[in-house]
């Protein structure tokens, strides 16, 4: 782990900003993974999917085993509750009638599409709300926590062995049997665009430095948090300094002799250096991509329909990410290639809760 | 054909997957036409994974797909050439 603060920051907002570029040009998005299958049947991003899977999940169990990375289960990630579960659901519905998850709608404002500003409104507006009520859904955490171990290796390390053996041939079968019918290339239009496939190698080897450099996987919902803490503390100063979500840490570990702390208030800490420094990378890498490529223009005001919708799904997305503590990101890119609990059961969530939110979407907002 | 019908779809600036849906919507509704050639579907979308989806998913109905780079965004037309 870099545990110099600046170098830290730098070498994260690096890592976004390649990040965004990537995202931007593969326009990859974990949203349209799961809805465009239940809307066409398509599974050109979910084959990526578990291309990122196996490649992610051999970094870092290896980059465990050769030393590289020691904080395994890393410090961001917590035993798992009925808040995961819930919080999946509200997260899969909010991200997509917000037509992007945390990290999608980053890189699609880039392009000037004023929907995705109405999402990263609501994402602050949530973050906000879940402030409020956060020493109550803290509560339910602690009480409805249902495992004794973070991660399935921890459980038992023997399941664990099987569990990625199985899913790593069934893998390897099904990436070669893809590779038969036709490839793995798709065909699009998109200019710079760069291949599913190998967004996810690309993202995969992302996340591993983000490790090796963090002490944990990618993680960015937090950042939101904090940035809407900054906001809350210019407009209502007094109602800010009395949130407990704002005053405690939610990250606190020893690197070292180092004691690293973070949490959403707002003041620099260990998630101003590491998940805010992603966003900001993300951004800038994507705007870079749109600029770079003459896409960047703002067209108006979606449908009122539409814009409502963003604002909701921002804010229920927000909402069911603080409750689970975290998002996709998190879970789908970190917790799952680890096997730990919390992914395993978020992602399952994500997933009904996304058929929900395509149902609600084609029923009421796109008519 | 000088009597072609073109049905211009402006979906710039929306949210993600109006585009999908809305053309989905519109090839069903215009079938006859669409196959007779009649009719053409001229789509403007800021979606870059849609130069993707909607080329894909016309062909498997057995449209003619194009697809052109303009200005900031990209122009799908649908339909017999």
């Amino acid at each position: 782990m870099i545990t110099d603060p600046l170098l830290l920051a730098s070498a994260i907002a690096l890592l976004g900003f390649i990040c965004g570029i990537v995202l931007y040009r593969g326009d990859y998005c974990m949203v349209a993974m799961l809805r465009d299958y239940y809307l066409i049947g398509d599974t050109t991003l979910l084959r990526s999917f578990v291309i990122y899977f196996l490649i992610a999940s051999a970094l870092f169990h290896l980059g465990n085993l050769v030393g590289l990375l020691p904080f395994l289960p890393p410090p961001t990630f917590a035993l798992p509750s009925l808040s995961t579960l819930a919080g999946g659901l509200l997260f899969g519905i909010g991200i997509v009638l917000a037509g992007g998850c945390v990290v999608g709608t980053l890189y699609k404002m880039a392009s000037g599409n004023l929907i995705n500003w109405i999402s990263f409104a609501g994402i602050l507006a949530g973050s906000l709300l879940y402030a409020e009520v956060h020493p109550q859904v803290q509560l339910f955490s602690t009480q409805t926590t249902f495992a004794a171990s973070i991660t399935v290796a921890q459980h038992n390390p023997i399941l664990q062995s099987l569990i990625l053996l199985v899913i790593s041939i069934a893998g390897l079968l099904a990436i070669w049997r893809w590779s038969r019918q036709g490839g793995l290339n798709v065909t699009s239009h998109a200019r710079g665009y760069i291949q599913p496939w190998k967004v996810a190698v690309l993202l995969a080897l992302l996340n591993f430095f983000f490790y090796l450099f963090s002490a944990s996987p990618m993680g960015i919902t937090t950042a939101y948090a904090k940035v809407a803490a900054y906001l809350e503390r210019i407009f209502l100063p007094g109602h800010a300094a009395g949130l407990a979500y704002f005053q405690t840490d939610s990250i606190s570990f020893k690197a070292g002799e180092i004691l690293v702390r973070g949490g959403a208030g707002p003041r620099l800490d260990y998630i101003s250096y590491t998940e805010l420094a992603l966003m900001a990378g993300i951004f800038s890498g994507a705007l870079a991509a749109a600029l770079y490529y003459k896409e960047f223009k703002i067209h108006g005001l979606p449908p009122w329909r539409q814009a409502v919708a963003a604002l909701a799904g921002g804010i229920l997305l927000a909402m069911g990410a603080r409750i689970a503590s975290g998002c996709n990101v998190k879970f789908f890119l970190g917790a799952l290639p680890l096997l730990a609990w919390q992914g395993i059961i978020f992602a399952a969530a994500t997933v009904v809760g996304t058929w929900i939110g395509t149902r609600i979407l084609t029923r009421y907002v796109i008519r | 054909m000088a009597d072609m019908q073109k049905i211009q779809l402006d979906i710039l600036g929306q949210v993600c997957p109006a585009c999908l849906l809305v053309v989905l919507r519109e090839m069903n509704i215009h079938r006859q036409q669409l196959k007779n050639g009649e009719t053409q579907l001229i789509i403007k979308t800021d979606h870059r994974d849609t130069t993707r989806t909607i080329p894909e998913s016309a062909r498997k109905m057995g449209y003619d797909v194009e697809v052109r780079n303009l200005e900031t965004y990209y122009e799908i037309t649908i339909g017999k050439k």
